[in-house]
């Protein structure tokens, strides 16, 4: 069941945000400290709370919300009320109950509204849940998980590890053994990505290994972080973590990939998507999130259906006026686009170009050493 | 084979992917047309606004509001409309920062635009070539534009140049939802149909 909307109120750099999601590929661009992994994090955490990953929990639903937003964000005393804004002045933090807003809906699926509060005995009130049990969703933060395996997990459940919730829970979907039956699609884009890594994924005793294409096998701490982050993905797909209808997060995809396997990354993302399951990604990379946008814009092959795209541009305003007066902030400004090049200022671009200038100014200069 | 002049470039158009090729900024319909309006007006910057800064209150500036021209408007591969702009980067403007060079480029594409559209037959003065009149009308059909830039890569192999400008010119001309492709002189694709020496 993919994210339809968020509606934020006072929640981590946001002071009043709505957010149209697409069902197909959603990419997240701005600066550091825009909120783009916090927004990621909350929409994880409230599909895990309300989705068919959930399990047999014995606590209610505000409580499981709560807890599991705690994971997530890891705040001091485990407050998850500390996400909510922080105001400069009377009534900020430190001064009443400030509050935060969450309206999160789901494509046929309702709305999850709650909110958090910076006091109180309960830091999450929930006020409305979906109508229906939401998908699965797996999230897979910057660094693979495949070396840790079941062992974190247990670590994770026993005691306080400075790794968020998204870590132990992305072990534990790669612990998942695999489906004996899987669909079409899953299965090309297994072969393709196998092809990549040079072997197959295997486990044994709970720990990861490649069988080699040459014969032989290499245990996954020995394999490049790259690699292992292809592995992991396949191990997600063949495990059926990832399939239609679940919402996959990805938090800098690129992180540790050569640019090679970036572009195949990109275009499993783009069969993902194509096939029904929603991406959330967060990037820093300019080709990333080029080659997103020309694929969001490509016709498509026949019998095929366009990837919808979407850019999602969070930026923090300039805080002062003309004559150098310091404003409250207005919170995180948030743009939305189908192309990257239509968002305004797009940080990427800016990033290049500078680059770019450098390039000239070193090379005209004649200061580049011969 | 349509041979053009161009920045000390010699550009050789095939016909079979180019059908019609008006050489825009040397047109007479450009030269005694939109080009003719020039002129200068004044534009308040805003100020640093730092403290004791004399430039805290903004300042007056002219600003240049002449009308700017692509090198070429025609109907190339796709039989659609094309823009041609050919850069390069020696001379007077190698220095130039590549946000200003894409404002540039994109400003002449919006006032080549312009002018094409007005140039018809109004007057014995001012009667548009065949080629320029299929170029105006295929524009007004167009749902897509392509606009080509030819750019100089500085150093053999980087693309560095040339994509950093491409970015910003999408970025900028988001509007006209065309296509927007820069290349290096030395690595058009053949199918593009032509050839820079």
């Amino acid at each position: 069941m993919a994210i339809a909307s968020i509606e934020l109120s006072q929640f981590s750099a946001f002071a009043d945000a709505e957010i149209d999601f697409s069902p197909g590929i959603n990419v997240l661009v701005g600066a550091n400290g825009t909120g783009k992994s916090h927004l990621m994090k909350l929409a994880y955490g409230t599909l895990r709370t309300f989705g068919v990953g959930r399990g047999r929990s014995t606590l209610k639903p505000v409580q499981e919300l709560e807890s599991k937003l705690a994971e997530l964000f890891q705040p001091d005393g485990l407050n998850v009320g500390r996400v909510v804004r922080r105001r400069v002045g009377k009534g900020g933090l430190g001064g009443g109950n400030n509050r935060a807003t969450v309206d999160i809906a789901f494509v046929r699926g309702g709305h999850a509204l709650f909110t958090l509060h910076t006091k109180g005995p309960q830091h999450v009130r929930l006020q409305t849940t979906p109508r229906a049990r939401l998908g699965t969703a797996v999230f897979l933060p910057p660094h693979e998980m495949l070396t840790l395996g079941s062992a974190f997990v247990d670590l994770a459940r026993e005691y306080e590890v400075p790794f968020d919730a998204t870590y132990a829970d992305a072990a534990a979907a790669l612990g998942r053994p695999a489906l004996k039956t899987r669909p079409a699609f899953i299965r090309d884009i297994e072969t393709r990505l196998l092809a990549s890594l040079g072997g197959e994924v295997i486990r044994e005793e709970g720990r990861f290994y490649v069988r080699l294409r040459g014969g032989g096998k290499m245990e996954a701490p020995l394999l490049a972080e790259g690699l292992r982050k292809l592995a992991s993905l396949i191990r997600l797909l063949q495990n059926g973590s990832i399939r239609r209808g679940s919402v996959l997060f990805w938090d800098e995809p690129e992180t540790n990939l050569n640019p090679i396997l970036t572009n195949t990354i990109v275009e499993t993302i783009n069969e993902l998507a194509t096939h029904g399951v929603q991406v959330v990604l967060a990037t820093h990379d300019y080709f990333v999130a080029s080659r997103l946008s020309l694929i969001g814009q490509k016709r498509p092959e026949k019998g095929r259906r366009r990837t919808r795209v979407r850019f999602i541009g969070l930026a923090v305003p300039d805080d002062s006026d003309a004559d150098g007066t310091v404003l409250e902030s207005p919170g995180v400004l948030v743009h939305e686009a189908d192309q990257l090049e239509a968002l305004p200022e797009a940080l990427l671009v800016k990033a290049l170009i500078d680059h770019a200038d450098f390039e000239r100014s070193v090379v005209l200069k004649g200061a580049l050493d011969r | 084979m349509a041979e053009f002049q161009e920045s000390g470039w010699t550009l050789d158009f095939d016909d079979t992917a180019w059908t019609r090729i008006v050489k825009w900024d040397d047109d007479p319909c450009y030269r005694q047309g939109i080009e003719r309006m020039k002129g200068k007006t004044r534009r308040r910057l805003r100020g640093c606004g730092l403290p004791r800064c004399h430039w805290r209150n903004g300042s007056d500036e002219l600003v240049d509001e002449g009308t700017r021209a692509v090198d070429f408007a025609a109907i190339g591969p796709g039989r659609i409309p094309w823009l041609v702009e050919v850069k390069s980067l020696r001379g007077d403007t190698a220095t130039m920062p590549i946000e200003e060079r894409a404002v540039d480029i994109a400003a002449k594409v919006r006032d080549s635009l312009c002018g094409v559209e007005w140039a018809r037959p109004r007057s014995a003065g001012f009667v548009p070539s065949p080629d320029l009149q299929h170029v105006r009308r295929a524009l007004g059909r167009a749902t897509t534009v392509r606009v080509l830039v030819l750019f100089d890569d500085l150093r053999p192999g980087s693309r560095t140049q040339t994509l950093a400008l491409q970015a910003k010119l999408r970025e900028l001309l988001i509007w006209l939802r065309g296509d927007v492709v820069v290349y290096g002189h030395q690595e058009l694709p053949g199918e593009l149909g032509l050839a820079v020496s």
